[in-house]
């Protein structure tokens, strides 16, 4: 029998599902996403993230010093292809409040490129942010909250965690749906992420622009690529792949490409 | 005869002993030399070369941890299947 429960956290819908009795589960899953979100959100002002931004330098908890180490990798890893420091280039694309609230059109202005790609330095937990660097953690926080939403449900049995979008699965095979294709991937134990531009987008003047900023331009990125379906262990490794093949790196994993045009190309083994 | 030798054995000694106190005199050994720049060039880029090995030690033991962990974990199993899916993902 398996026991559903939905929620919003971090802008999204969150979907829990586990093949078990959940018990308190479902409301620790909650507290948690909770928890998280009022540590890591960039459009709280009162975040740990947030104060980091203002003051350029913090004494961080074990949750930012976690993510913001995973974002670190992640970008030495990809060579700068993942970015946290794409902050000042979303809030320049307009991306500057809590998406619900981003005006949809309004009236076209010129966006500056922004430079990313700013040092951070971590010491101990001592978190240091170079003059004019701010971070976005909105590529890998999500990811970090649906990995210990699924630790926390594992207890209770075989489950899987959906927020939007960002899935994971621990313990048998479940089997998710691609949206946007008529594609079902059975997924066990496992993490699957898309990244694209066909839902987080709006409108200045005639230009349509979308939250996945390419670092190397400090722009919107310009792609033929819809969206992008990666599978990897982790749901954050998974959003961080997603994100880097979108941007048109190369990724060694399982994935699903989806053109503007329509196509769909299965990669990294899946036929 | 002899005192006119020994008047310049006399002289020859006291300007020898006049010009080796002048070159003692000369070296002044009671004042430290001062330090050759170059030395102090060398020693400030050993410093700088120490600090950027222990930066690249931190970057290659970083990339070593992000390594394993990555390689010790197994990939997920995953396969396109025919069935009714229980969820559906969408773009984050």
């Amino acid at each position: 029998m398996i026991a559903r429960h939905a929620f919003r956290a971090m802008g999204t819908e969150v979907e829990l599902l586990v093949d078990g009795e959940p018990a308190n589960r479902f409301a620790a899953v909650e507290a948690e996403f909770e928890r998280l979100e009022a540590l890591l959100s960039r459009f709280r002002p009162d975040s740990e993230l947030s104060r980091l931004n203002a003051a350029g330098e913090l004494t961080a908890g074990p949750d930012l010093l976690a993510v913001t180490q995973a974002a670190l990798a992640a970008r030495e890893r990809s060579n700068g292809r993942f970015d946290p420091t794409v902050y000042d280039a979303l809030v320049a694309a307009g991306y500057d409040r809590s998406f619900e609230l981003v005006a949809p059109t309004a009236a076209g202005v010129f966006v500056p490129s922004c430079s990313c790609g700013g040092r951070i330095d971590v010491d101990g937990s001592r978190i240091r942010l170079a003059p004019g660097v701010h971070l976005d953690l909105g590529g890998i926080a999500k990811g970090y909250a649906v990995d210990r939403a699924a630790a926390i449900l594992a207890e209770a049995g075989s489950c899987l965690v959906n927020a939007g979008g960002d899935v994971v699965a621990r313990g048998g095979y479940w089997p998710v749906g691609l949206a946007g294709t008529d594609l079902v991937l059975e997924l066990g134990d496992g993490a699957i992420a898309t990244s694209g531009r066909d839902r987080r987008r709006w409108r200045r003047g005639n230009e349509e622009r979308h939250h996945l900023i390419d670092p190397a331009t400090g722009r919107p990125a310009v792609t033929d690529l819809l969206h992008v379906t990666v599978v990897a262990p982790t749901a954050v490794e998974a959003e961080v792949l997603a994100k880097i093949a979108f941007l048109g790196g190369e990724v060694d994993v399982p994935r699903v490409l989806v053109r503007a045009d329509g196509t769909v190309t299965l990669a990294g083994g899946l036929r | 005869m002899t005192s006119r030798v020994g008047r310049l054995y006399a002289i020859t000694i006291a300007v020898l002993v006049f010009f080796v106190i002048w070159a003692a005199v000369a070296a002044r050994p009671w004042k430290t030399a001062a330090p050759d720049p170059r030395l102090r060039q060398i020693a400030l880029r050993q410093q700088a070369l120490r600090r950027e090995t222990a930066l690249v030690n931190q970057v290659l033991a970083m990339r070593a941890k992000t390594s394993r962990a990555t390689s010790t974990k197994a990939a997920p199993a995953v396969r396109v299947v025919t069935l009714p899916p229980l969820t559906i993902t969408r773009t984050s």
